[in-house]
């Protein structure tokens, strides 16, 4: 694996995480009132952008690298399901996050008194949050069992 | 100092951090509950020890991640990322995130939560260290059960005890 792909597997890796962190930080200063809704714009909005930015880096690092270098590796190793479900799961669920994390995003910034004022709504963007944040920890918990089925 | 070393030195940072932080929450908690109200310096004290144990949270998973690109790239392979230790160490930190989530919206007991992430941290930490420990998955997440349970009467004890005592 040369620096480059090194680079935005790295990237793939940690804008992920940070997207999740910017989530769960959303998630626990939804319901409070203290801290208005500048931290949730802002939450969102870097949520929004780690997670644009690891569907891009993590794309590079997949159609450069994986299919051709790690997939057969897995393929003929002693868990060839970790390519078959999770990373054919991962793939496809991953699409969802961006423009999950988009909907909150524009909710929170077009409808942001209304989350202030309607208890209703704001229940639904926790919701909806909650499931973003489990989707990508499920993501994240894929992408490590992916990563632990490359072996010597 | 190579990236390994350096990893491994920001991982016990936050390890030191989590379970210190998370130490003293609990100590602070016992001693404030005696007049069973909290007036605003303990609750600023509260928040910055809550403070150090995200903090310390955040930088256990960027350096947890960092070590395992390292392990991707010497391909240490499934001997390593499906021990029984590894994979009980992940879901220890599972159950952190989500019993911190379930405090903040009030869906767990504070005292019930507070014990099982503070049996988290220590968990994390015993694992962490027992460098050798080869038991399987389900044995150790049977011990941490126990391990939950121990410090949830333990912090009990110790509070009841404190009250006695004022």
């Amino acid at each position: 694996m040369n620096n480059t792909l090194i680079f935005f597997l790295v990237a793939h890796i940690f804008l992920g995480t940070f997207g999740i962190i910017f989530l769960t930080a959303y998630l626990l200063s939804i319901f409070k009132k203290e801290n208005g809704v500048k931290w949730l714009k802002i939450n969102s909005l870097l949520a929004l952008l780690s997670f644009v930015g690891s569907w891009i880096s993590g794309g590079y690092y997949y159609a450069s690298y994986y299919g051709k270098s790690v997939k057969p590796i897995i393929l003929k190793g002693d868990y060839p399901w970790v390519h078959t479900v999770l990373m054919e799961t991962k793939e496809h669920v991953f699409l969802f996050l961006p423009f999950l994390t988009l909907v909150i995003f524009a909710t929170t910034y077009f409808a942001h008194s209304d989350i202030a004022k309607d208890k209703k709504l704001a229940l639904s963007v926790a919701g909806l949050c909650f499931t973003t944040v489990s989707i990508a920890l499920a993501i994240m918990l894929s992408g490590i069992v992916i990563s632990g089925a490359v072996g010597k | 100092m190579d990236w390994n070393v350096f990893l491994r030195e920001l991982h016990v940072l936050g390890a030191a951090l989590g379970v210190g932080g998370s130490t003293f929450v609990e100590i602070f908690t016992i001693k404030f509950a005696k007049d069973k109200k909290t007036d605003i310096f303990e609750h600023e004290v509260l928040k910055v020890c809550i403070n150090v144990v995200r903090i310390g949270l955040i930088i256990l998973t960027f350096s947890g991640l960092g070590l395992l690109v390292l392990w991707r790239m010497r391909l240490l392979g499934p001997d390593v990322f499906y021990s029984g230790r590894f994979l009980a160490k992940m879901t220890i930190l599972l159950i952190l995130l989500f019993v911190a989530l379930l405090m903040n919206f009030k869906f767990v007991n504070l005292r019930l939560g507070s014990a099982v992430s503070t049996a988290c941290w220590y968990a994390a930490m015993i694992l962490g260290i027992a460098r050798g420990l080869d038991l399987s998955y389900f044995a150790i997440m049977a011990g941490f059960g126990i391990f939950v349970v121990l410090v949830y009467f333990f912090l009990e004890y110790a509070r009841k005890s404190y009250l006695r005592s004022k």
